[in-house]
């Protein structure tokens, strides 16, 4: 099965990709999931929105058709475009503002967030965990996509294996 | 002067004193209901603000129909229900129990946002009576961090955030400290 069938058949998917090459996976993801659904919001916890656009461009897909929240960085312009948000940092707070500001006005039909280790170097485990079963309820509850990105490498920390409890699907998907 | 009345003097000579202020802890001993309705009144009835109200001890329909059969319009109350499973308009229901302050908080600061993009001139305060029972939950330090991390989003969101507190309560420190003003209702 494809990763893509995957995903239209399960809610909530969990894709574990590579260490090497991980944010190209994570975009060659957000491609995919572009072409299957009709506004995919795409969640880098580790790119600012310069390099995010740049990198979808760069593989072929198109950042207009697509709600694209990242971290903000010094060099990130203040004024972006409104299919665009920025946290300020990868904290619950302002990462889950910035990313309710799209889903809440602009309803997005699926959601891909990642890699999920970035949500641990801000926030407690407790937080990061929290935050992912809350977006995993929302996610069920409006009937969204959710895939949640991360390498095979930090599938065994504890935080991963509490995240594993509330998705539908493991998916290993290229190696 | 009725008690109530006296109440509602007190708040409005103590709250809303300054542009600049966006919080206060109301220390008081009286009972809490009696307490959120003279708030409810001045903020709400007297000064046009739009409500959001953590629901932790009492369920959306109590203060739903406390406000209604005081002639206070509960429409422009968003009621977020912890632990409580209850059906209506502008009531979302979260988590099992007191526990849950990051689904309280996420879903506070996304209730005030999206009133917020909705209506960017609204006045809006949210009200959060039950800090002792979220204390009956969680250590004094993750509830003083919940507290912050609202707080600091909510000023972020131009909303009033409105703490009730009993008198003595270690956590009182922090709460003072975090609003703009503390009022002593007795």
């Amino acid at each position: 099965m494809s990763s893509s069938s995957k995903l239209k058949k399960n809610g909530v998917v969990l894709s574990v990709v590579p260490v090497r090459g991980q944010s190209e996976r994570f975009i060659s993801l957000a491609v995919e999931l572009a072409k299957d659904y009709r506004r995919p919001c795409i969640v880098s916890l580790d790119m600012d929105p310069m390099s995010l656009t740049e990198k979808i461009k760069k593989a072929g897909g198109d950042p207009g058709k697509m709600l694209l929240v990242s971290i903000r960085k010094s060099t990130t312009p203040t004024k972006l475009p409104k299919s665009q948000e920025c946290a300020e940092t990868s904290r619950v707070m302002d990462l889950s503002m910035a990313l309710f500001r799209l889903v809440d006005t602009k309803n997005p039909d699926a959601i891909l967030l990642g890699p999920l280790t970035s949500l641990t170097s801000k926030n407690s485990k407790m937080d990061a965990t929290k935050f992912i079963h809350y977006l995993a309820n929302d996610s069920r509850k409006s009937k969204r996509k959710l895939v949640l990105v991360c390498t095979k490498k930090c599938l065994k920390s504890s935080f991963l294996k509490d995240v594993r409890l509330f998705v539908d699907k493991v998916s290993e998907g290229k190696k | 002067m009725s008690a109530s009345e006296r109440m509602r003097k007190v708040l409005s000579e103590s709250l809303l004193t300054t542009k600049a202020e966006k919080s206060a802890a109301i220390v008081t001993s009286r009972s809490t209901v009696d307490v959120v309705l003279a708030l409810f009144a001045f903020l709400a009835k007297e000064n046009a603000f739009e409500g959001v109200v953590l629901c932790v001890d009492r369920p959306h329909s109590f203060y739903k129909e406390l406000l209604e059969s005081n002639g206070i319009d509960s429409s422009k109350v968003t009621f977020i229900n912890v632990g409580f499973k209850e059906t209506g308009d502008n009531v979302v229901n979260i988590g099992e129990n007191a526990s849950d302050l990051t689904f309280m908080k996420i879903e506070a600061v996304r209730t005030a946002q999206k009133i917020r993009i909705a209506r960017p001139n609204a006045k809006i305060f949210m009200l959060n009576d039950a800090v002792t029972t979220l204390l009956l939950y969680n250590d004094e330090k993750i509830v003083g961090q919940f507290l912050h991390d609202i707080n600091n989003k909510l000023r972020e969101l131009n909303v009033y955030a409105l703490t009730i507190l009993e008198p003595g309560e270690r956590i009182g420190t922090i709460v003072k400290k975090l609003a703009d003003v503390s009022v002593e209702l007795d």
